[in-house]
């Protein structure tokens, strides 16, 4: 799956997508939610909360 | 390049030209000029006229029914930082501008050295103000390049 196909599936642009990938950008819990179901993983497989930030 | 970070680009370029179209009629040799009425209200069209056109120009040149052009969160979350700086920007501006009108009426006449310009004239003014708007216009799109470039 490409950048442009994950965007697409979740509503999300390809440069959202690098942004997230290059922790530039910390997603909305929707955007997470919906990124976690396009891989089929539970929400925390894909995204881990660093509380050092 | 995303279609927005075009648009800032676009917009940033757009403003600066506006304000120096704006320079060019306002100023001679770094000084205000006492515009004639009918000249300020033309200019002050034109530059109404400029403005807008830029404002579209992206639109129309961007792809049509591409996914590019939708804005998605992290667009709107960088559009409404650049807002919040860009109303921060016109606070300062206008409070700048009242608090030289005041040091102006204040010191003026008791300090003839200091050297504060005049805004009280119309074209002065309205130079100031379109200054203001366009200068924060170009703290926005500033912002959004910073977001999307970091």
């Amino acid at each position: 799956m490409t950048q442009a196909d994950l965007g697409e599936r979740v509503g999300a642009t390809r440069q959202t997508i690098i942004a997230i990938e290059a922790e530039k950008y910390a997603p909305s819990l929707e955007l997470a939610f919906k990124l976690a179901r396009a891989f089929e993983r539970p929400v925390d497989d894909v995204f881990q909360f660093d509380a050092q930030g | 390049m995303s279609q927005h970070e075009t648009t800032a680009w676009w917009g940033l370029g757009s403003g600066i030209l506006i304000w120096l179209f704006l320079l060019m009629r306002f100023t001679d040799a770094g000084t205000i000029v006492d515009l004639p009425p009918a000249y300020a209200v033309e200019t002050y069209v034109q530059m109404i006229v400029l403005w807008i056109l830029a404002s579209v120009v992206p639109a129309v040149l961007a792809p049509k029914h591409s996914q590019r052009t939708d804005k998605d969160e992290r667009d709107r979350a960088i559009d409404a930082l650049g807002d919040r700086l860009e109303g921060y920007v016109v606070v300062i501006a206008i409070n700048a501008l009242v608090v030289h009108a005041l040091a102006r009426a204040t010191y003026t006449d008791r300090i003839p050295s200091v050297p504060i310009p005049d805004l009280g004239s119309t074209p002065a003014l309205i130079f100031a103000l379109l200054t203001t708007l366009l200068l924060a216009d170009a703290v926005k799109q500033a912002v959004v390049l910073w977001q999307y470039r970091r």
